[in-house]
């Protein structure tokens, strides 16, 4: 089963690598539109806005440009509807959004998006996800933009309830009005108790995830959702909030099952994927296509032929064969436990490898070469191979002569049976499926 | 001849200046204390924005107030009150700012120092190249 999911994952991360250049626009698509139709179907107030096309329109700018133009969009078209409901409101929601920029969401832009999300998420109660999912890829400073999505959904909702009162336009009535709004903030605690809930959890998650004992990911986000549901129940008790109880619970536990899932789906939308660059030396103009590496192959459909007995009692390429699929699905099934991507314009044969001297990527390099030694040492008797150069040492200079991106395919295609030395027993036909690099041979 | 070490090495950079690179050369042009007083100036600036932002929102609130006890406020009492609030706010900002600012720093530089020690290697192997030429 887990098996299973974990190639449903490779073929996402492979699926997200090939269309990254359009899947990503169409995320932020998709996002924009869900935002802008939600701001539509809950204060549009100004019909012209609220037409598909202009919808669409939005929604395809916000694709094509940073996701920080979403929320940017979103906050004048909720701005430009509350103008024309009341004038008097726009510019108290205008100063509301200056502060909530220059006081909250301005130290950690990137994180912004988070402030439209949860007002999007909160009507069916599926915000409680968003401080767990930051708990677990993000910092705590992500307690910001969380706070800042916060304030702007409850706020809607008063300046909603302030709209639906329509004053004359004379400064009593105008005051009025804006102290109902003050007070109906002030009153409003379910929005500080959120506020403070979902800055706990975030720092809750993030802290135990930060531990590497055995299934952090697990207890960290089980913490989230206990802190959670207790943050909210304690308020609830002390300032008489009004919190379905059954609610809370079930949606904070389905929250922590959508957190789970998008922490293990994570890589699938890591940035980390097929780069393209150029650059030049004295001799050469570089055009580099640099692929990820992938360790989770997916499974291949070989036939084991169950009553083939070697009765001659000799090596023959025939039994290699056989004991190389073998080896195979079991660096295969070891591999899963291995997340690596490592940007390499050539990952099959190095005699020198200094990647692990690049920031950034160096980490998850260090990781596959440590792993890879390990699988090594563990998968034949490194004694055989002293002194032994292999056919892939002896064609060196010419690695990149086929024009072979260098992925992992390429590594697992040089790796054939062919080469399994002679007096080799079924563990070392294992080894031609790993990609070792040279100094493991030495 | 390629030299796939070397080519390597070179996309390794090419990719860390095209994308996580960029603001670290940008950070790079100050030094550590330049860069987090820096930006502590920029959250003050934004911070006593939005705060005299909250208390013009503030005295609308109080308006009824403060018009019909014009003459009978202490404003000197006020003035410090407002100035009190103002500083306890500003101070953790600045702490804030100059504590994360600082680590945020630190961090890119370390990234930047692995560059740069990159560079070097690759210096190294074009020494290497011009000797045997």
């Amino acid at each position: 089963m887990i098996i299973k999911i974990l190639e449903i994952r490779t073929f996402l991360i492979k699926l997200y690598q090939k269309g990254r250049f359009i899947i990503n626009p169409l995320i932020r698509f998709l996002v924009a539109f869900l935002v802008f139709k939600g701001i539509n179907s809950n204060i549009g107030y100004d019909t012209r806005f609220t037409g598909t096309t202009i919808t669409l329109l939005l929604s395809v700018i916000c694709a094509v440009l940073p996701s920080g133009m979403t929320v940017f969009l979103a906050m004048v078209l909720s701005l430009v509807h509350v103008l024309k409901a009341s004038i008097f409101v726009a510019p108290l929601l205008l100063i509301l959004y200056i502060i909530l920029y220059a006081m909250l969401m301005r130290f950690s832009p990137k994180q912004a998006i988070v402030s439209v999300l949860i007002p999007l998420l909160a009507g069916k109660n599926l915000h409680y996800c968003v401080p767990l999912i930051l708990g677990c890829t993000a910092t705590p400073l992500s307690a910001l933009p969380c706070a800042c999505g916060l304030i702007i959904y409850y706020m809607l909702d008063i300046v909603k309830a302030a709209v639906a009162r329509q004053v004359q336009l004379n400064l009593d009535d105008m005051l009025q009005l804006y102290l109902d709004i003050v007070n109906a903030t002030l009153a409003n605690k379910q929005m500080f108790i959120a506020v403070v809930v979902f800055a706990l959890v975030v720092i809750v998650v993030y802290l135990i995830r930060q531990f590497s004992f055995e299934y952090a990911l697990v207890i960290s986000i089980g913490a989230g959702v206990i802190t959670n549901i207790l943050g909210f129940l304690v308020a609830d008790f002390k300032y008489s909030s009004t919190v379905k109880i059954g609610t809370l619970i079930l949606m904070s536990v389905v929250c922590g099952l959508i957190a789970y899932v998008a922490e293990f789906f994570k890589r699938v939308l890591d940035y980390t994927a097929i780069e393209r660059v150029q650059f030049e030396d004295d001799d050469y103009y570089y055009y580099v296509k640099a692929v990820p590496k992938i360790n989770l192959s997916m499974p291949r459909h070989n036939v084991q032929r169950m009553g083939d007995v070697d009765t001659d009692g000799e090596d023959d390429e025939d039994d290699y064969r056989d004991i190389s699929i073998v080896g195979n699905d079991d660096v295969r099934y070891e591999e899963y436990t291995e997340e690596d991507y490592n940007i390499d314009t050539d990952t099959s044969n190095d005699e020198n490898d200094d990647s692990d001297r690049f920031p950034g990527i160096s980490s998850q390099k260090d990781e596959t070469d440590r792993y890879s030694r390990r699988r090594g040492r563990y998968a034949f008797d490194e004694d055989k191979y002293i002194g032994r150069p292999s056919k892939k040492a002896s064609s060196d200079d010419d690695s990149d002569g086929d024009g072979g991106d260098g992925g992992p395919d390429e590594a697992s295609e040089s790796a054939g049976v062919d080469e399994i030395p002679a007096d080799g027993e079924a563990s070392d036909a294992e080894v031609k499926y790993v990609d070792f690099d040279e100094d493991d041979f030495k | 001849m390629l030299n796939n070490r070397k080519v390597r090495i070179m996309t390794q950079l090419a990719i860390y200046e095209k994308k996580e690179g960029r603001p670290d050369f940008r950070l790079a042009k100050y030094y550590k204390m330049d860069y987090a007083r820096f930006n502590a100036l920029k959250t003050i600036l934004w911070v006593t924005f939005a705060y005299i932002l909250g208390l013009f929102l503030f005295a609308l609130y109080k308006l009824e107030y403060l018009l019909d006890n014009a003459m009978t406020i202490d404003y000197k009492a006020l003035g410090w009150k407002i100035l009190g609030i103002y500083i306890a706010i500003i101070s953790v900002y600045v702490v804030g700012a100059l504590v994360g600012y600082t680590i945020y720093y630190t961090i890119s530089r370390k990234k930047l120092g692995k560059y740069y020690k990159m560079l070097g290697i690759l210096k190294g192997m074009y020494k290497e190249e011009d000797e045997y030429k």
